[in-house]
């Protein structure tokens, strides 16, 4: 059962003061929000992310954006290193979201099989 | 047109949150003797003027530079005309916008509800600084969230970290339940 008061609870989480010395993020994911991305299943994958996010405390932020201009491949999912060097994933659902954080801000590996490359666009 | 209420809530704040709205008013109330399903957002953003107003309601006009239409607002006027009800859009620059769109609860072309924790926590995480009120009620049971208030709760714990978010999602989720609004 969830209250209000749990709110106090995650503001003294253990959690919180790992995010905190964590400072900066190595890596900014942006998945597309727009009516396209919407109508192919971005809200699921967005939430994938911040839970594995959540679990796993990665060096990574997640943010939101309108179209990115190839609506039949979304949900798309973009990933920036600290270098700002983009990997675009497409066609992208829940289980690949998790994967390919596991993968790309996990391990550091590109998830080649899901980018925008291997689609071959 | 989207699969569930849920998306098209989500879809049309974004519009109120591109309008640069920093107070977003939502609403979805369910009324069975009325058999009648509403969902209302207002917002405080930079409105339309009379000519745009026109524009963005004839399929598929958008602002939007990455591609020629626009989809969100045709979409929920389709809704509200398929369900056999009403469909509003009020707007003036410089103050804000309203869009409503009523449905006949039981018809056969209504959209399930679909998951609106998920939408309101989506939506919560991409615009933080901005207040938003949400409310549901069916038939005389309420539900209020209230943004502004989540944050005095937090007490500097920002609103878009994850697990705050998490948090938001599950919350609506059960409360909406509590109120059988399914
Ligand atoms: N709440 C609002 N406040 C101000 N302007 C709005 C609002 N909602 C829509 N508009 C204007 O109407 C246009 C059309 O909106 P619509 O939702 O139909 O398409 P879009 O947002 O441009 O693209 P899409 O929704 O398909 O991602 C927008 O580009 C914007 O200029
Ligand atoms: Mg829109």
């Amino acid at each position: 059962m969830k209250s209000l008061e749990d709110l106090k609870k995650l503001r003294e989480s253990a959690k919180r003061k790992i995010d905190m010395r964590q400072g900066e993020a190595d890596y900014r994911i942006v998945v597309g929000m727009a009516t396209c991305g919407i109508a192919a299943g971005a809200r699921p994958v967005l939430n994938a992310l911040l839970e594995e996010l959540d679990k796993n405390h990665y060096p990574a932020v997640v943010t939101q954006t309108g179209c990115i201009g190839m609506c039949t491949l979304e949900p798309i999912v973009e990933v920036f290193d600290k270098q700002g060097e983009k990997t675009t994933y497409v066609l992208v659902n829940p289980e690949k979201a998790r994967e390919i954080i596991h993968s790309h801000v996990g391990k550091g590996e590109v998830l080649q099989k899901y980018t925008i490359a291997a689609t071959g666009k | 047109m989207l699969a569930d209420i849920a998306s098209t809530m989500l879809d049309l704040a974004n519009n109120s949150v591109r309008a640069k709205a920093t107070s977003l008013r939502i609403r979805l109330v369910e009324e069975e003797d009325k058999n009648r399903f509403l969902l209302w957002i207002k917002d405080n953003g930079q409105g339309m003027d009379r000519k745009l107003l026109e524009k963005v309601q004839s399929p598929f006009f958008t602002t939007r530079t990455t591609r020629k239409i626009g989809l969100g607002i045709p979409f929920a006027k389709e809704l509200a005309q398929l369900c056999e009800g009403r469909f509003c859009l009020k707007s003036k620059p410089g103050q804000g916008t309203l869009i409503a769109i009523e449905m006949k609860a039981d018809h056969w072309d209504r959209p399930p509800l679909g998951d609106v924790g998920e939408a309101l926590s989506t939506l919560i995480q991409s615009a933080p600084e901005v207040e938003i009120r949400f409310g549901a009620k069916k038939n005389q049971k309420r539900f209020t969230l209230n943004t502004t208030k989540l944050k005095e709760l937090l007490d500097g714990v920002r609103l878009d970290s994850p697990d705050v978010i998490l948090w938001i999602k599950d919350y609506v989720r059960q409360e909406l339940t509590k109120i059988e609004m399914r």
